[in-house]
């Protein structure tokens, strides 16, 4: 996939709720925070760390996360762990089949910026393909750590600063 | 020009019953209940805590937050779907278990539509159409994992259906009568669960196939089927899907309350029951539901062909037993007295 492609595909869609005036847009937006539906895209070593987040430890249902099945009924992707060439097609193919408004979490070095393998010939960075609105540090980072980005990522929806 | 004032004033009380009790508002309220005492219930098995900062303490305000973003969301539909279908499916589905809900009784003559006597026969018979536009709802999509989930809904509604509908059969020939009301007030001094033992077992394995929850939550099955006939659906269509799922999960617990569990007479304890209305008919929902959640979250999935095996040679020569048994112990024990 070149580059020139995955510019294009930055562009992200205005949502319904760009048409809407202010308080009602934030109502939405309060509504949209207490309820962030993800899939996860679970590809290496930071997954043991993730599955942590719901469970009975850190149960991100606290704040209404609820991992869903289908990508229709979704609005995050999360990456976690090394994306390669190859796999960055499916989680494309994934985030296009996505309802607007979306959000992308980006946890882990690998997924960042190639972590550990910055010469790999396969691997790529999330950034290069879609509009990324936290990352999260670490190899792996810590379950509080993504539970914090994920909560940093409800207060941007709440203040209307993502994207 | 027509008198809509007048109208309504003379038609206060079915409008009333339409929407307000056992009509429309009951049946949102009880959904966006069920589905936050579901995620509620199910957490604190898990010894997790559930939505909480939603709303104080409780998190009762996970439910509209959930909601507020479904209406946001982005309204897809597949290339390839038969969009006429796809779209009139997700209203016409809500309103089969609203129409199954419209014959139970709540308190003494009061019901929605009483359907002059043959209640029970009317009920099985709307019950029948939620199959007939589940189909529809898989096929229009013209996704794979759709289409198998809804084929995989009709061979388990047809392998439950029959076995419930039997097994009903067995407290109709018991009370006499079609009629749910009447079924009722001859369980006033002792529920129908105790002299068709057999036949509510048959009901309720039955029963917890119609309502597709997780032992026989084949259709949606997570990790086949993506989530089986409402795959494609996003956004506002997938709240008319939710709220569809769980209406119908009212409707059939309302029924087997109603056959077996007194309606809205309280316990056969009380000579005279405490609040003669709908408060009994609810606290036996909540104890039901919660009955139903504590099986959800306690066995696995049973596979499809497992399913259907059970409910064509287990199930229904038992409610056929029950029907005899009934008859025997009616006419020739009794004196055809129930």
């Amino acid at each position: 996939m070149s580059s020139q492609e995955s510019m294009e595909r930055k562009e992200v869609k205005k949502g319904l709720l760009e048409k809407f005036p202010t308080p009602i847009k934030k109502l939405f937006n309060w509504g949209r925070s207490y309820s962030i539906w993800p899939i996860h895209f679970v590809t290496g070593c930071c997954s043991p760390e993730f599955m942590q987040l719901f469970g009975p430890r850190y149960d991100l249902e606290r704040w209404g996360v609820l991992p869903m099945m289908s990508t229709r009924q979704s609005d995050t992707i999360i990456f976690v762990g090394n994306v390669s060439r190859k796999m960055m097609k499916r989680a494309l193919r994934l985030y296009e089949q996505m309802p607007e408004p979306k959000n992308v979490v980006v946890i882990g070095a690998c997924a960042t910026s190639k972590g550990p393998f910055p010469e790999s010939y396969s691997l790529v960075r999330v950034k290069d393909y879609m509009k990324v609105d936290i990352y999260v540090a670490g190899c792996p980072p810590k379950p509080e750590a993504q539970a914090y980005g994920i909560l940093k990522l409800r207060k941007k929806i709440l203040e209307g600063e993502e994207g | 020009m027509v008198d809509i004032v007048g109208f309504v004033q003379a038609n206060l009380p079915i409008f009333i019953k339409i929407l307000l009790f056992p009509g429309l508002l009951f049946i949102f309220g009880f959904v966006i209940f069920a589905v936050w005492y579901q995620r509620k219930y199910l957490a604190r098995i898990m010894l997790r805590m559930g939505p909480v900062h939603c709303g104080k303490r409780l998190g009762w305000l996970q439910l509209v937050a959930d909601a507020m973003k479904l209406l946001t969301k982005e309204l897809i539909i597949p290339r390839a779907a038969n969009k006429i279908v796809f779209i009139v499916v997700t209203f016409l589905l809500p309103v089969i278990p609203a129409a199954m809900i419209a014959v139970i009784p709540f308190a003494p003559g009061y019901a929605i539509y009483p359907a002059s006597g043959y209640s029970l026969l009317l009920f099985f018979a709307i019950s029948t159409l939620f199959p007939v536009v589940g189909i529809l709802r898989g096929w229009a999509a013209n996704n794979k994992f759709t289409i198998i989930g809804a084929f995989r809904m009709i061979y388990l509604d047809i392998a439950g259906e029959i076995p419930v509908f039997l097994a009903s059969t067995g407290v109709m020939i018991w009370a006499g009568t079609y009629d749910l009301q009447k079924i009722v007030e001859l369980q006033r001094d002792m529920w129908f669960v105790f002299p068709q033992i057999l036949g509510f077992i048959v009901f309720f394995i039955g029963f917890l196939g119609m309502i597709e929850k997780i032992p026989f939550d084949i259709p949606t099955a997570e990790s086949e089927l993506v989530y089986g006939p409402n795959t494609e659906y996003s956004g506002a269509m997938f709240l008319n899907m939710m709220l569809s799922d769980y209406a119908n999960v009212l409707a059939w617990t309302l029924l087997m309350i109603t056959l077996y569990f007194g309606g809205y007479n309280g316990p056969a304890i009380f000579p005279d029951p405490i609040v003669n209305g709908a408060f009994w008919i609810i606290v036996k929902l909540l104890i039901a539901i919660s009955i139903i959640f504590t099986i959800m979250i306690t066995y696995a999935r049973l596979r499809i062909d497992q399913a259907i095996r059970m409910g064509w040679s287990y199930l229904l020569p038992l409610s056929l037993l029950n029907i005899l048994l009934t008859i025997i112990l009616k006419f020739f024990l009794f004196g055809g007295v129930a």
